[in-house]
């Protein structure tokens, strides 16, 4: 059995200072922070202190190289063409708003097809349904089925002539499915409609290769790959990038301004305007250099271990309903109990240290299919252990016991 | 994490009325209030038999946790025999038990186990949704 060091737990501040009565299963909402990312966010905090671009003085070339190495970072990471391709935003929403208001807006006309799917985040809905209200485009959506995953039988008669793009999330952050994006984008291509995948729930668990997935957009955050909070990036190839006006205007994004007239900067200033998060878009280049450190490979070995070791224990809890089984998912796990309100298991884990979510977790939709209100959902990253999972486990058969 | 606060909440007075709400089940002939929080799913429908301004019965069904069904088991028992202009002071009083722990006020009877719970600012919201119906509703 492979076993997780102490010393790769150090490496996240609270596991470190609570090793004992912390049990961090909320994952999927956001990943812990290790301390080099700190570190690294500290050092711009305290040695070069100063606004990017422009700056004609040490600092602001320090300050400027960070910035951009992250960038370059973040390209390597998905395996980008080029660091135009990489747009800061601040995060997976912020990253799908964009492409809704400035691609949506230019591109798409009354009647219009997007086709989304039953297990989007409100992220990859409310946007859309913006778009459709302001401009008379129509929304589609594949069907899920009980198992979770998504229903493909009607796919070739959902994406037709009219539909311009694909709205589509890698991994549902509610079930856990893994969904057959490239194939998926295959079909779209075939049709002449564009993909945008939302990548937040995926990007910090297996590698993703954005020229061989050949998706037209990727949207992903910082804080769900171990980096800072406000940070996110919207990948585009850079073809559909250039072709699409800026959705915010003002400093950093323009060549000339005058009242009557303004030119735009090059890629990907163009979509990055004002001072942007400087010292989170050092944070995420850290982030992928952790990762990288780490490998996908342990992560994944890792993860899957956790995912069958959970599997085979969390579905022979009496009165538990387990919400979602795809064959290929991640460690992401939707339940109920029987008799016991969501609200209710969550404070009863919450006593015993254990942090997990309830709610409909921004996804309405699901809750909906499943005819319920909320779950409950334990999501778990690579530096989670055997042991907390026996925890997890016998403090679930507790907390049924506890409200019976 | 707070064992203080769990087991005292739950363990003392939420548990039962978690088992055997009191006041659970629909009136006949009566004004009828729904409220839902959205964000959990959590629902209610209140049920009051008014002569004149005097609340003379009040009762409850609907959905939710354990802190949502005792509260709203211990507010319509509040109710009874209480003139709708004493119910704005009543839901002040409450409001205020809610942001101080270790607070108290006689007139809240059993609804003082709720002190200091708006700390835990979503389950607050489960104990106020009952609370947050009446007003609305009358």
């Amino acid at each position: 059995m492979m076993h997780i060091s102490n010393s790769l737990r150090n490496h996240f501040p609270l596991l470190k200072k609570c090793p004992e009565t912390v049990v961090y299963f909320d994952n999927a909402s956001t990943t812990l922070k290790p301390i080099s990312v700190i570190n690294k966010m500290n050092e711009l905090y305290t040695e070069y202190p100063v606004n990017v671009h422009r700056g004609a003085y040490r600092f602001a070339e320090q300050a400027t190289r960070a910035f951009e190495d992250s960038r370059l970072a973040v390209q390597r990471f998905i395996n980008a063409r080029s660091t135009k391709e990489i747009v800061f935003t601040r995060g997976t929403t912020d990253s799908i708003n964009l492409i809704a208001s400035s691609y949506g807006r230019t591109f798409l006309k009354p009647g219009d097809e997007i086709l989304l799917t039953q297990l989007e985040h409100h992220a990859n809905i409310v946007p859309w349904r913006m778009l459709c209200d302001r401009i008379g485009s129509v929304i589609k959506v594949i069907p899920m089925k009980r198992d979770g995953e998504l229903d493909l039988s009607n796919i070739k008669s959902l994406i037709t002539n009219k539909t311009r793009l694909v709205g589509l999330v890698y991994v549902s952050n509610s079930l856990g499915t893994i969904n057959p994006v490239a194939e998926i984008i295959e079909i779209a291509h075939a049709r002449g409609a564009k993909v945008l995948v939302d990548a937040a729930q995926a990007i910090a668990h297996f590698p993703i290769d954005v020229q061989n997935l050949d998706v037209d957009f990727l949207c992903f955050s910082g804080h769900k790959m171990f980096g800072p909070f406000g940070i996110g990036v919207l990948y585009g190839k850079e073809h559909l990038l250039e072709g699409m006006p800026p959705h915010q205007g003002g400093g950093g994004m323009i060549q000339n301004v005058n009242f009557d007239e303004v030119s735009y900067a090059p890629l990907p200033s163009k979509f990055e305007a004002g001072t942007p998060p400087i010292a989170s878009a050092v944070g995420l280049g850290e982030a992928t250099n952790f990762i990288n450190e780490i490998g996908f490979k342990f992560i994944q070995e890792r993860e899957n271990l956790l995912l069958s070791y959970t599997l085979e224990r969390i579905k022979k809890i009496n009165g538990l309903i387990l919400y979602g089984e795809s064959k290929e998912r991640s460690a992401v796990f939707a339940f109920n109990l029987t008799g016991v309100h969501p609200h209710d298991v969550t404070a009863y884990l919450d006593q015993k240290g254990i942090c997990i979510r309830s709610g409909h977790h921004c996804n309405q939709p699901i809750m909906t299919f499943y005819q319920i209100p909320a779950m409950n959902r334990a999501s778990m990253s690579f530096y989670n252990t055997l042991e907390e999972i026996d925890y997890f486990i016998e403090t679930l058969k507790e907390t049924r016991k506890f409200f019976s | 994490m707070n064992n203080v606060f769990f087991s005292k909440l739950y363990q003392e007075t939420i548990l039962r009325y978690n088992k055997h709400p009191k006041n659970f089940g629909k009136l006949e002939n009566a004004c009828c209030f729904e409220g839902q929080n959205k964000m959990c799913g959590d629902f209610i429908r209140l049920f009051l038999h008014l002569t004149e301004n005097k609340i003379e019965a009040a009762s409850f069904e609907g959905e939710g946790c354990a802190i949502l069904k005792a509260s709203a088991s211990m507010m319509t028992d509040l109710l009874k025999g209480k003139f709708l202009h004493e119910i704005d002071e009543l839901f002040d009083n409450f409001k205020s038990i809610l942001e101080n722990s270790g607070s108290y006020c006689e007139d809240l009877k059993e609804a003082n186990v709720f002190a200091g719970l708006s700390h835990f600012h979503s389950r607050a919201q489960c104990a106020l949704l009952p609370w947050e119906t009446l007003i609305n509703g009358i």
